[in-house]
Order: C-alpha cells, then sequence, then structure tokens
C-alpha cells in the first residue's frame, strides 16, 4: 500500500514534469482523537526537512486546500518572505510556483497533492484539469 | 572700557572661538580650551576644511574639486565630526569669518540640540510602528476567528444537525465518531490561538519550559531545527523580564527564518553577573546593520532594543555577510531592586 503510493507519486512527478510532489494525509490518534496532518510522501525533494512540519488545518497551502476542498496556486514564492514563513514547505525546497489539490471522497478531504516547480512557472487551465484529475485518482489508496 | 567688555564677550561665549592669523591660532576662548581638552582637534585640518580647501569627504583640494559636498559650501555654517577622547564621533557646526586680510575667525559650536531632534522623528517613527504592529495582530486574531473558529463551528452545526434524518445505528456511530473528531480538533484549535497570544506555560511553569514548546511549536510550523541550550536550571524571575526575554525571543528566530535562509538555529539561555542572557544565532547570508538602519527598516530591531532598555538591559546585533548573525540580549535579574 505504502510503496504503491509512492510509486505512484514518482509517477505523477514524471507524467506532470514537474520538479516536486508531495501528498500530504491525516492520521488520528486513537486515544486522544488528536488530528496529524504531514507530508507523508515526497519526491523530487532536496532534503528530509518536509518530514518537520506539522500542517495546520486552515495554514499555508495544504491547510487550506484541507480547510476549502479547492484548489489553491501561489508564484513568484522566493522574492516574498512573509510567503515563504506561511508556506514553509516552499521555503525548504526553493519552490518558486506551486498549486494544491484535494483528493476528495464524498465531499470530504483525505488527502491534498502538492506540485512545485523551482523556476516561475505559468500553470495553464488544461494542467488544472489534468493535476486534478490525478489527485483525485490517488483516492483509491487512501 | 569698551574693549574690555568685547575682550569679556569673547573669553566668555558658549561656542569655541579661535582668532586664527596665517594659518596659527593666537588666541582661544574658554570653550575653546574645554573643546581642546576633550576632543582631537587637528587645528590644521579644520581649518582647511574651513576655507574650502577640502571638504568631509576629501582632504585636499585636488581630490575634492566639484563634488557634491562642496556644492552647498557656506562658510558662515559647515557641518564638522570631531572625535572625543574615547573614539566616539560627534557633530558640529563650525563657522568662518574673515575679521582682515590676514586674520581670521572660526567658531565652533556642538550639535546637540538637532541630535535629540533627529531622537524624537524616530521616537515618532517608532510608536507608529509599534501601533502598526498592534493592529496587524488585531487582524490576524479576528481573521482566525472569522475563518477558523467560526468555520469549524459552523460546520459542527451543520453535521449535529444532520443527526435527525440518520435511519441506520450503524451511520450514527460513524457520524458521531466524526463530530467527536471535529470537536477535538476544535477544541485544539482553541488553545492554539490562546497559547500563540500569550503561553500559559510562561506565567505558571517558567521562561524555559515556555521557550521549549514555543520553539517546538515553530519548528512544526517552519521546518527549521531550533537547538536550544539553556544553562542555567528552571526558575522564575521578574515577570518582565521573562517575557522580554520570551518576545525577543520569538521576535529574533522569526527574523532569521524569515531572512537568513537557514534550517538550523542556536538558542542559549545563561546567567552572567545577575544578568540574565539570551542569545539567538543563526550561521545564515546575514546583513548589513547599518543600511537596514537608515533605509528606515529595522523598526523590529530598535523595538527590542527599546524594550530591553526599558528595564535597564541592552540588546546587540552583530551580523556579517555570508557569516550568520547574532542577536544578544542582557537583562539585569534584580531590576526592580535597581529601580
Amino acid at each position: 500500500m505504502t510503496d504503491q503510493i509512492q510509486r505512484r507519486i514518482e509517477q505523477i512527478k514524471e507524467e506532470l514534469h514537474v520538479d516536486f510532489v508531495a501528498l500530504a494525509l491525516s492520521t488520528i490518534n486513537e486515544v486522544t482523537k488528536v488530528r496529524v496532518i504531514r507530508w507523508n510522501y515526497v519526491a523530487g525533494n532536496t532534503n528530509q526537512h518536509y518530514q518537520r512540519i506539522r500542517l495546520q488545518v486552515g495554514k499555508g497551502i495544504g491547510g487550506i486546500v484541507w480547510r476549502t476542498g479547492r484548489a489553491y496556486q501561489a508564484t513568484e514564492l522566493q522574492k516574498q518572505p512573509e510567503k515563504l514563513i506561511e508556506l514553509p514547505i516552499t521555503r525548504l525546497e526553493k519552490l518558486e510556483t506551486v498549486a494544491a489539490f484535494p483528493s476528495l471522497e464524498n465531499g470530504e478531504v483525505k488527502g491534498v497533492l502538492l506540485i512545485g516547480y523551482r523556476q516561475k512557472t505559468i500553470i495553464t487551465e488544461d494542467f488544472l484539469t489534468v493535476a486534478k484529475d490525478k489527485t483525485n485518482e490517488l483516492v483509491v489508496y487512501l | 572700557m569698551e574693549i574690555s567688555i568685547m575682550e569679556k564677550v569673547f573669553e566668555e561665549t558658549k561656542d569655541a572661538l579661535f582668532l586664527i592669523d596665517g594659518n596659527t591660532c593666537i588666541r582661544q576662548n574658554k570653550a575653546a580650551n574645554d573643546l581642546a581638552s576633550s576632543y582631537l582637534l587637528p587645528l590644521e585640518k579644520v581649518l582647511e576644511i574651513a576655507k574650502g580647501e577640502g571638504c568631509m569627504l576629501h582632504s585636499t583640494m585636488e581630490k575634492c574639486l566639484d563634488c557634491e559636498v562642496r556644492a552647498d559650501w557656506d562658510q558662515a555654517a559647515f557641518p564638522l565630526v570631531l572625535e572625543n577622547l574615547k573614539g566616539g564621533q560627534e557633530q558640529f557646526s563650525g563657522s568662518y569669518t574673515m575679521i582682515d586680510q590676514r586674520k581670521t575667525l572660526l567658531s565652533i559650536r556642538r550639535l546637540a540640540v538637532e541630535d535629540r531632534l533627529q531622537q524624537v522623528i524616530q521616537n515618532k517613527r517608532l510608536i507608529e510602528y509599534v501601533n502598526q504592529a498592534h493592529e496587524n495582530e488585531r487582524r490576524v486574531l479576528s481573521q482566525e476567528l472569522h475563518d477558523g473558529l467560526a468555520q469549524s463551528i459552523y460546520s459542527l452545526m451543520l453535521e449535529t444537525r444532520q443527526l435527525k434524518w440518520c435511519q441506520q445505528t450503524e451511520d450514527l456511530s460513524i457520524k458521531l465518531q466524526k463530530i467527536d473528531e471535529d470537536f477535538v480538533a476544535l477544541l485544539g484549535e482553541v488553545k492554539q490561538l490562546a497559547m500563540d497570544l500569550r503561553p500559559t506555560a510562561l506565567d505558571d511553569l517558567g521562561l524555559i519550559p515556555a521557550i521549549e514548546t514555543l520553539l517546538h511549536r515553530l519548528t512544526e510550523t517552519t521546518g527549521v531545527v531550533i537547538h536550544f541550550i539553556p544553562m542555567i536550571e528552571n526558575k522564575r524571575f521578574p515577570d518582565r523580564v521573562e517575557t522580554i526575554t520570551y518576545r525577543v525571543l520569538q521576535e529574533s528566530v522569526m527574523n532569521s527564518i524569515k531572512h537568513a535562509i537557514v534550517d538550523e538555529l542556536f538558542v542559549t539561555l545563561s546567567e552572567q553577573a545577575a544578568h540574565l542572557v539570551l542569545t539567538v544565532r543563526d550561521h545564515g547570508k546575514g546583513f548589513d546593520i547599518q543600511k537596514v538602519t537608515e533605509f528606515s527598516q529595522g523598526l523590529g530591531l530598535l523595538n527590542m532594543q527599546e524594550r530591553a532598555e526599558s528595564i535597564g538591559g541592552h540588546l546587540t546585533v552583530h551580523s556579517e555577510k555570508s557569516e550568520g548573525t547574532v542577536v544578544t540580549l542582557r537583562l539585569p535579574i534584580q531590576w526592580e531592586v535597581l529601580k
């Protein structure tokens, strides 16, 4: 299961010709019922620092997509120190342009897929459609 | 009679007066003696500047030619920087008057008043900055309440309402489970918000646990590893010492993360000669402090400095290009006794 997702993430990186892909998933502690969201799967990463980030619902790329259930994108990030703080994964992986999509099941967010470029890139509508479809296909693994 | 009054005026005037014949001083008044005893006064150099043979930037006319300083030169009032015996530099204003063919009068006056004016302007900007920061904080808080908590409560409300349409018990238990989880998350959000405003650990447990909690949270939200090395055991300090240390730490760490391009930070807390000493060190890209303060930025730094000084402590920032930055805060532990 785990390997399957990892392989799929790496495939998506090749298929979409992007520099970085990450998938955020939530786990719930059985005892405390506390929900923890982290970037569990990545491809194209330059370091392991992403493991330290704990996403908060409503904050940052993953958090905003998680709460709203809608796609999110941002560009020219490296010029904006304030943004880099808000979106820590872009600072750690030096991403210039990012987009993120929810993986939905019955309207509920199961995961968030992030794709990123290290060069400034214009994201087209066509690309968004393809990326969204691929994200939704991930639901079967989640 | 007439002459002796003029003598007295020359002698008692608070401006330092030098009567010059050719290039040598033939007479100087009391104020001039005082000036010469507490500042390094290279008279020849000053005369060169006064005569317009050089300027503040260039010592001789050939080099100076028509530089900008020279363009608006006025012998009635020219700026002068003198070094005091401790090596500090202070601003003076000089004027140079021809009396006859050979004799001239050089007068030098301190510019303390204008310095103070600068300080008043600086203070006003600082007040504005602090007000702005308060306003921003409120905006963030309001947004958090509206977009965060209100949304969560709203969706919980809907989930609860839907329960009554639920027919099967199996369905019901799944939905109740979900509501339970959402309540836990909501509770977490409220607690987190309260903690971000002011951690209870700071009031209840003391500085070290509060710092540990803050740094743990910063690592989770930014991905930067922060090594905290406390060289004292946990004990209580006066309220303001703890608060200022905590806030300076918070701001310095955020500054490093925002500007230094680092994945690692070092924080130490120690006690030296009745002072609590906090250092925040990064090995990032560093910056030019002079430039930052000149271009009216760096009010955050100034604000931290003012806060430290308000209880008799002080804050120093040492930064070198591509070497990194160290912020050091020293606060007197027994400041209440001192007061």
